[in-house]
């Protein structure tokens, strides 16, 4: 049946103005994945151009990249360790390459997103933190299609499939704090900046000096009720096995030394483990070291109590402390291929 | 839940579809009520019954006055649907207001007294759909309107989603009409309901939300700022409640008539008005005419002297100013505006007779200049209707007055001078038909792109802090 001339108007108005909003949503989407995939993540983003500054001003030192949860953001400071001559004679590039939750499969995806920026470290330091062995944050927003394609053997795949779809149908709105930032940066807004120093240090936990102390303890509090269970009875998920043994196996494959390294932790984390866990933990340690020959160092208990902000994140103070120790024990030794 | 937000897109997509694949319009009432009660109860489950048994109470109280022919009967039945009306707003709204005052006046007055604070939460657009609830019980004690029979039909007029939290105030003779009245989805329909929600979710979520960006600074420290800064900030907040109100209600509009229901326009390009009077035709429309019809007029009107007028207009607006908020600085507000309003009656009486003023003030300048003083004194009058305090106005206004160095803007200032171009030129050419007739002349495909470009744009341009809809808070 025929309509009349005004809803045949309105028709075609409206199916235009849905053809086209879905029309400006996967042009968007398609520029995005394919040009720019590191929009999804500001935190990577940030990271990401401060890598490439570094390598495109320096593109014959090798880079030494440490990988791992804000426990590296913190309290790893690349800007304080003195230069490191490698055996070739060549200044090495230290790099934090951190990010906020990582734990076996954030590792494994930065370490691809450095490789498809074209990146490849000579050396890693990767985090070994034995809570994200049981769990891993699933930060689905800041995974463009690619980084969910490096997930997806590890995680529930129907649940990240539909999560990174339906991120798609708001990718306008979603990540337009990028898109603004790259196309007209007077537009942009951020909710909170990722502040970081030159070399990927991250000094943002250093605010919580000065807070009062019933903020602290709700800090504290929060971070119990994170970890504390987890500690208490560490059960290892499969999947996530999977994708530790598979971050050490893209090493191996492309001949990358690696060393895995605890990062520190105060008494109060430390008391909560539970009976048996530290057992499990040397087990696992014992199992990756048979298995890929990596070293693992234990620096938990390097650091006093008065280094530590939280049960598990160090101030600047502390970082700089652990960063001089960690470069004398561990980064000149990797480097100058003694580590074992 | 906020309009301009993915629960409600959900929660609007699940009733849009719902509602029209129901045949039968009984059920689709009902359809709408559950919907509205589950909208309202998002926010405070407790406070949705409350509403729900008011309004049970008014559709008896109207039963109640069309069984009787009696006067008096009739005249205690309204009374007992707006003492109790009022009462509960007053309760929820205005107690510890009141308490507040009563405890500084004792302490000035040097007497101590213990005067408690209530603890209540104030329930969402309780003053919106009290002022509904008051209209419908008048208008059937006048015998304008019969009593609604149908109390479903009744708590739909009350409690339908699209206006009840901040509007368009709806009369029942507008509205109970359109209940009964049979719909059926078209694409016109279709079409202007979702070309209305798009320009409401563009004035609110781009514009008012970027003026924000710098109003709330400086209001929050408005003296370290400097002069110029300041008056951009006042400029910036007239636009800013402009597009965030008028924008609610575009969506309110765009909703309802997804859904098959036309609300009255609150809004026709008020920042043109050419004087104060005019100004408030334009300015949410359902309630000056509301305040007219049920305060102004009562009163009087303007059918006694100049002096019996000119307090009927002050005291009207004076309630206006409360009815927005428990502040003794939206009460000044409301009286500004009311002094506003007597003045310009008194200048057109003197300028009745003097035909070169008139003819002067009706030229293209006479009239350029007119806006402008109109859009000056809103701006200056909102100045006191932001602040959170006096103290805070009196120091906008030494900082506007007072020319000062101080901070710069504390976000980029590009955005906001073009967002003001944009709201400047929709003024200009809004109410021009040509216009238009431009925009339906075009070939429908690209009046579709547009909405599209429109659409992306919003969600593009919209800041990372978006906020809730100011007149929520009323």
């Amino acid at each position: 049946m025929a309509l009349p001339a005004r809803r045949r108007e309105s028709r075609s108005e409206s199916l235009w103005a849905i053809g086209g909003f879905g029309a400006i949503t996967v042009a968007f989407v398609l520029v995005m994945e394919t040009q720019f995939p590191h929009w999804t993540d500001p935190e990577y983003a940030a990271r990401r151009e401060r890598l490439l500054a570094a390598t495109e001003s320096n593109p014959d030192r090798p880079v030494l990249a440490v990988l791992g949860s804000s426990r590296t953001g913190t309290g790893f400071m690349p800007e304080e360790v003195a230069p490191i001559i490698d055996p070739d004679g060549r200044e090495v590039l230290v790099f934090n390459f951190s990010h906020l939750g990582s734990g076996p499969k954030m590792n494994l995806l930065q370490l691809r997103r450095m490789l498809w920026d074209g990146v490849k470290p000579a050396w890693l330091v990767i985090e070994f933190f034995p809570g994200h062995l049981h769990n891993e944050a699933q930060p689905f927003s800041e995974l463009a299609v690619r980084d969910a394609d490096v997930w997806m053997p590890y995680s529930n795949q129907p649940r990240l499939a539909w999560q990174t779809f339906k991120l798609r149908l708001k990718a306008l709105h979603q990540y337009r704090g990028a898109f603004l930032e790259a196309a007209a940066p007077e537009w942009a807004t951020r909710r909170e900046e990722v502040t970081l120093f030159p070399l990927g240090g991250d000094d943002k936990w250093e605010r919580h000096v000065g807070w009062t102390p019933e903020a602290l303890q709700a800090l504290n509090n929060t971070i119990r009720l994170q970890y504390e269970e987890r500690m208490g009875d560490l059960e290892i998920n499969p999947r996530l096995d999977e994708a530790q043994r598979d971050l050490l196996q893209l090493c191996r494959e492309l001949g990358i030394p690696v060393v895995l390294v605890i990062f520190p932790e105060d008494q109060r984390f430390r008391a909560w483990y539970g009976p048996g866990v530290e057992e499990r933990i040397q087990e696992y340690i014992a199992g990756l070291k048979a298995e890929f020959g990596v070293p693992v160092i234990d620096t938990r208990d390097w650091m006093p109590a008065d280094c530590f902000n939280d049960p598990h994140h160090l101030t600047t103070r502390g970082a700089k402390k652990y960063t001089a120790r960690l470069e004398a024990e561990v980064l000149r030794p990797l480097v100058a291929g003694e580590m074992r | 839940m906020l309009f301009c937000t993915e629960k409600f897109l959900l929660f609007f997509l699940v009733v849009f579809l719902a509602y029209w694949a129901l045949p039968w319009r009984r059920a689709r009432v009902w359809l709408l009520l559950g919907a509205s009660y589950y909208f309202y109860a998002s926010w405070n489950a407790s406070l949705a019954r409350l509403i729900f048994l008011t309004t049970v109470c008014d559709y008896f109280i109207a039963r109640g006055m069309d069984a009787t022919a009696v006067p008096w009967r009739r005249r205690m039945l309204m009374l007992t649907s707006i003492v109790g009306n009022l009462g509960v707003l007053c309760y929820f709204k205005y107690a510890n207001f009141f308490l507040d005052s009563l405890r500084e006046v004792l302490t000035a007055a040097g007497a101590s007294a213990s005067i408690p604070v209530l603890s209540v939460v104030l329930p969402v657009g309780i003053s919106f759909y009290t002022f509904e609830a008051i209209s419908y019980t008048v208008d059937v004690f006048r015998g304008r309107i019969p009593a609604e029979r149908n109390l479903d039909h009744f708590l739909l007029f009350i409690l339908f989603f699209p206006h009840l939290v901040a509007g368009p105030i709806v009369r029942a003779s507008d509205f109970l009409p359109q209940v009964r009245r049979p719909k059926v989805l078209s694409w016109t329909r279709f079409a202007i309901g979702g070309r209305l929600i798009l320009l409401g979710m563009f004035k609110k979520m781009v514009i008012a939300d970027r003026m924000a960006l710098l109003v709330d600074p400086i209001f929050a420290n408005p003296g370290s700022y400097e002069t110029a800064i300041v008056w951009m900030a006042a400029v910036a907040y007239s636009i800013q409640i402009y597009c965030d109100f008028s924008g609610y209600s575009d969506i309110a509009l765009g909703t309802a008539r997804l859904l098959g229901y036309r609300l009255s326009i609150n809004f026709a390009m008020p920042l043109a008005a050419k004087n104060i009077s005019d100004l408030w035709r334009r300015w949410h429309m359902s309630l000056s005419s509301w305040i007219r019809d049920y305060i102004y007029i009562p009163l009087g009107g303007n059918r006694g002297s100049v002096a019996r007028t000119s307090f009927n207009v002050l005291f009207a607006m004076t309630l206006c100013g409360l009815w927005h908020g428990a502040n003794w600085t939206f009460v000044v507000w409301g009286a500004l505006n009311g002094l506003c309003l007597v003045i310009h009656r008194a200048f057109r009486a003197t300028t009745r007779d003097l035909p070169e003023v008139r003819t002067l003030l009706h030229s293209l300048p006479g009239t350029v200049f007119r806006i402008a003083l109109t859009f000056t004194t809103f701006t200056l009058a909102f100045v006191i209707f932001r602040s959170p305090s006096f103290g805070t106005a009196a120091e906008v206004f030494h900082r506007m007055f007072i020319p000062a160095s101080g901070a710069g803007s504390p976000v980029a200032v590009g955005p906001i001078w073009l967002l003001g171009a944009v709201v400047f030129f929709a003024h200009l050419l809004g109410n021009r038909p040509e216009a238009w007739n431009v925009w339906y002349g075009l070939p429908a495909p690209v009046r579709g792109l547009a909405l599209a470009g429109m659409l992306a744009a919003t969600l593009i341009l919209v800041p990372v802090t978006t906020g809730m809809f100011i007149y929520f808070q009323f």
